[in-house]
């Protein structure tokens, strides 16, 4: 389709389409490393921004750690009396208000061997201390997990978050295992400290990312400790919002983040709503704790400055290739236009309108400019060019014309009555000539020289043309005028050709059949200037006799050239055949010649015709003989029939 | 048209022959139930039943007390606090052979729930891997099928007692800890542990197999008024085929009872439930045994609760279990 359109079209489409291909491609390598730069960046600051809310949370935490510790020191260093571990959780929980509670619980049988149970328990209530005491069955704080887990796993340990339904409020407890201070060996009992987490929403609600992007604490066990969501709160973990939204991808950023793995992470969506939305996850773990604090940033916040970058530069480059294709356009133009105007040039000059197409010299020098120039020049030379050849062509036309004439002339001067003796029974005569295209040298002649004598002669002249048809005239006019009453064939050919050796300097050349009827006996006198010997027909015996004579062609050797002379006796319906070589030298399509042999089959087979019949019927043969080739000779014929004096019935007349 | 209003009229009809039942004894009776613990998935029949008026149509109108440790079922329906509780076979057996005049009238769970879970890193592969471990059991009557497991592999394990929670397990205080399979299984599995990561043993694998929650009526309500006890199974098996069959709408049910007793819920987890709750309530996938109880089951269970010192009598069974089911 491209190969339809202009050049401005391809130059068009072809740049754009590369260049575009081009931005495209270092656009979306561009997009890609400031994404990379913006995401490393992102990482870093979140990393920072949750670097200080962990410290925040871990001082608290820490603190509350210490005080359960010094407590634990507290229970070791000495045996304590009832009132004594009263009197020490009270001063834990009421200096220190991030405490919500504390207890110290033994096992059994450990504080006083005749109790099952015995803990102490302060905590906050309305403003105020309360104290409870563990001291039943129905107090069994055994298998309860901050008293158990520790005591189990022999360290101190934070619980899983709770919801303490008396309080209503989220609580987690450090827990801690003492030793008996006696022995200093088994551990004997808990010391736990619960802590409201209520602040922690605060704090970690206050951690802040971009526009909308907010923290989030998961537990050990990965239970959604704070979030925006309230609704997830201690009901959701990470890994059943994975299982909600079939998201293996979050299950298994989940187990990482409770691996306590620092991370940074792109998933699809958060929360129990299905919709996916593409979030980053920055987490971090509460090393001591075991929890771990999310950041989540939506993807487009983080990318808008990039986004924005991007849309601009997108802008500019459509701007650019707009600018481009105005250019583009405005230079092919430059280019097409002298070229539109070089093809309507073309037009007009193929219409052989080359005078009135107007071409204006090339303003540049660019190759456009050079090839304006060689049209201009093409034209000019065209334009002379054509007027020498109507010149050329309108002298040839005359040269054709005058050669047409001289052709004309040149067969005027044949004999075409027939037959030309009417008066005269004994002799009948017959000839055609059939021209070539151009103005041969081909003549025949026959006259009385006397009442008894006729003399008949059949002449080729070399080459053909004007020349050769002046030749033949002169030659004719040398025979004519060298006949004379006493003369015999040889002596006139011997006078004509001294004749014309004296004038002749272009070389031509003639071959002479010269013969001479006695009309009374029937003899013939003749002599042969090198032509093709013409055939004696014997009606008695039906021979073939060529007659054969010595002689070379006239008007060429020399002057004092002497010819032979023979005679033949011809009698009452015998006929002498005469021809040039035009008749034998014919060629058919297969190169091969008409030739003697074939020209003796026709005059046998045809002999009790009539001579018109004969030559035309020879005639008839050569011109099918060679049929599509083109004639190159003249093809002259003539017969001479001798009909005898027996039969002479007005001789006296004339 | 005439096909929907002929369906309208059978409908009508239907509804008519319905009402007359209800109406014609003198309106809704009125009964309580408490379930075994707080509302969750493992109650789904009952919460869908009530919500979906099952229990009306079968001219109940029916409280559902929230369960739980506060409220222990055969405490409530010893002191006549409750007219249904959802209990253990285990510790209907117990209750009745200390004296507490209970009959079952549906066995709903048939397939006892009972697992036992260990990491695989902890290199537990078989039952005999936990000889000498620490392996958390819940007490009592729970115990006692974790137990006829320890035996029937001859294990000696070092027993952690149980609460509520998986922590122990989760912090490795204990190498294995037993489970219920529509509970503690998946919140291990929801605390981040994949089930690759885990090495099972489903105690009905093993030959262990107690039936579980059962439906509860003191033998002088049932002696009283059996239509009504009868009424009260059937209609809690319907809301049971109910909620198996409307899955979404019956977790979305029992989320709502979960909320308004402050007990936390997650929709994952209550899917879970619900859908293994259908593997013990069905586990032959034939609905028409649903609230049967076997006895060759009752037997099992009885014998191993007496072998394992719970108990020193084994009640008979046509006075334990009156069927209303009939099949």
């Amino acid at each position: 389709m491209l190969k339809n359109r202009g050049i401005t079209f391809k130059l068009i489409f072809l740049l754009l389409t590369g260049s575009t291909l081009i931005f495209a491609l270092i656009f979306k390598y561009d997009y890609e490393l400031t994404k990379q730069i913006i995401l490393r960046n992102a990482e870093d600051s979140a990393e920072h921004i949750a670097k200080i809310a962990v410290n925040k949370i871990e001082g608290v935490l820490n603190i509350v750690e210490r005080i359960n510790h010094n407590t634990v020191y507290f229970m070791e260093g000495a045996p304590q009396t009832k009132e004594g571990i009263k009197r020490r959780l009270h001063q834990v929980v009421e200096n220190n208000r991030e405490i919500y509670g504390a207890t110290i619980a033994f096992e059994p049988h450990t504080f006083d061997k005749d109790l099952k149970y015995f803990g102490s328990y302060y905590f906050r209530s309305d403003g105020a201390l309360k104290f409870m005491n563990f001291g039943s069955e129905k107090d069994n704080y055994f298998n309860q997990d901050w008293y158990q887990v520790p005591i189990e796993l022999r360290q101190p340990v934070w619980s899983e978050p709770y919801f303490d339904p008396d309080a209503q409020i989220i609580e987690s407890t450090y827990s801690a295992p003492f030793r008996d201070n006696a022995t200093g060996q088994n551990y004997i009992g808990i010391m736990a400290t619960d802590v409201d987490l209520n602040w922690l929403h605060e704090t970690v609600a206050s951690v802040k990312m971009y526009k909308t992007g907010y923290a989030f604490l998961i537990s050990k066990n990965g239970t959604i400790v704070t979030h925006p969501d309230k609704e997830l709160i201690m009901n959701e973990s990470i890994f059943s919002i994975a299982e909600t939204r079939a998201d293996k991808k979050l299950r298994e950023i989940g187990k990482a983040m409770i691996r306590g793995e620092m991370g940074f992470k792109p998933i699809d969506g958060f929360g129990t709503g299905k919709k996916s939305q593409k979030l980053w996850l920055f987490y971090m773990p509460l090393k001591s704790e075991g929890w771990t604090l999310g950041l989540i940033v939506p993807d487009e916040e983080l990318l808008s400055g990039i986004t924005v970058l991007h849309n601009k530069i997108i802008a500019l480059v459509f701007a650019g290739m707009l600018l481009l294709t105005i250019f583009i356009a405005s230079i092919s133009v430059s280019i097409t236009r002298p070229l539109r105007r070089l093809a309507a040039a073309t037009k007009d000059i193929a219409r052989g309108n080359l005078d009135d197409c107007k071409m204006t010299k090339a303003e540049t020098k660019d190759e456009i400019g050079d090839l304006t120039n060689s049209f201009i020049y093409m034209k000019t030379a065209l334009r002379e060019y054509i007027r020498d050849l109507t010149e050329a062509t309108r002298a040839r036309e005359q040269i054709e014309s005058e050669l047409k004439i001289a052709h004309d002339i040149q067969m005027s001067f044949l004999q075409k009555l027939f037959p030309p003796f009417p008066d005269r029974p004994e002799i009948d005569l017959f000839a055609t000539i059939t021209p070539a295209k151009e103005v041969g040298g081909d003549f025949y002649d026959f006259f009385l020289i006397d009442d008894t004598h006729l003399c008949f002669i059949i002449a080729d002249v070399s080459g053909k043309g004007v020349p050769a048809s002046l030749f033949m005239a002169m030659t004719m006019t040398l025979l004519r005028a060298q006949t004379t009453a006493g003369l015999s064939p040889d002596e006139i050919l011997f006078n004509v050709n001294a004749k014309l050796v004296k004038e002749n300097n272009v070389n031509m050349f003639v071959t002479i059949f010269y013969g001479i009827l006695d009309i009374v006996t029937g003899n013939v006198e003749f002599a042969n200037g090198g032509h093709n010997p013409p055939v004696l027909y014997k009606k008695n015996t039906a021979e073939l006799i060529p007659l054969q004579c010595g002689g070379i062609v006239v008007g060429v050797v020399e002057e004092d050239i002497k010819f032979d002379k023979d005679m033949v006796t011809m009698q009452s319906g015998d006929f002498i055949l005469m021809y040039t070589d035009g008749v034998t030298e014919a060629i058919n399509e297969k190169e091969e010649e008409f030739g003697e042999e074939r020209l003796n089959r026709l005059i046998s087979e045809n002999c009790d015709k009539s001579i018109e019949s004969i030559i035309r019927l020879i005639n008839d043969e050569v011109r099918q003989f060679s049929a599509g080739q083109p004639q190159f000779d003249d093809i002259t014929l003539m017969v001479l029939k001798y009909e005898g004096t027996d039969n002479t019935g007005n001789k006296e007349e004339q | 048209m005439t096909s929907i209003r002929q369906l309208l009229t059978i409908t009508a009809l239907i509804v008519l022959a319905a009402a007359q039942t209800v109406y014609g004894e003198g309106g809704l009776k009125e009964a309580s139930f408490v379930p075994l613990w707080l509302p969750q998935a493992q109650f789904a029949g009952y919460y869908a039943a009530l919500d979906k008026g099952i229990y009306k149509k079968h001219g109940i109108d029916l409280k559902i007390i929230t369960g739980g440790p506060e409220n222990p079922p055969a405490e409530l329906l010893k002191n006549g606090n409750v007219n249904f509780a959802s209990m253990w076979l285990s510790t209907a057996v117990n209750s009745r052979a200390r004296g507490q005049k209970l009959v079952n009238i549906a066995q709903i769970v048939r397939r006892t729930s009972q697992m036992l879970i260990a990491r695989k890193d902890s290199c537990i592969a078989t039952p005999n891997d936990l000889n000498g471990k620490k392996v958390s059991v819940w007490g009592g009557e729970y115990s006692i099928q974790a137990m006829a497991f320890f035996k029937k592999y001859n294990l000696k394990v070092q027993l952690i007692n149980q609460a509520q929670t998986v922590n122990l397990f989760m912090r490795g205080a204990v190498t294995a800890t037993s489970a219920m399979l529509y509970n503690e299984y998946h919140m291990i599995l929801n605390s981040g542990l994949d089930p690759e990561e885990l090495t099972t043993f489903f105690l009905y694998d093993h030959g262990v197999n107690f039936p579980e929650d059962g439906l509860y009526v003191s033998e002088e309500k049932f002696a009283a008024d059996p239509e009504l006890c009868c009424a009260f199974a059937r209609a809690s098996i319907e809301g049971w085929l109910y909620a198996f069959a409307h899955p979404d709408e019956a977790v979305d049910i029992v989320m709502k009872y979960m909320k308004k007793a402050h007990v936390p819920s997650n929709k994952a987890h209550q899917k879970w439930m619900l859908s293994k709750m259908r593997d013990l309530i069905i586990p032959d996938n034939d609905t028409a045994q649903i609230g049967i109880l076997r006895q060759d089951d009752y037997e099992r269970t009885a014998a191993e609760l007496k072998a394992g010192g719970l108990t020193e009598t084994i009640p008979e069974f046509v006075s334990f279990y009156k069927n209303c089911v009939k099949k």
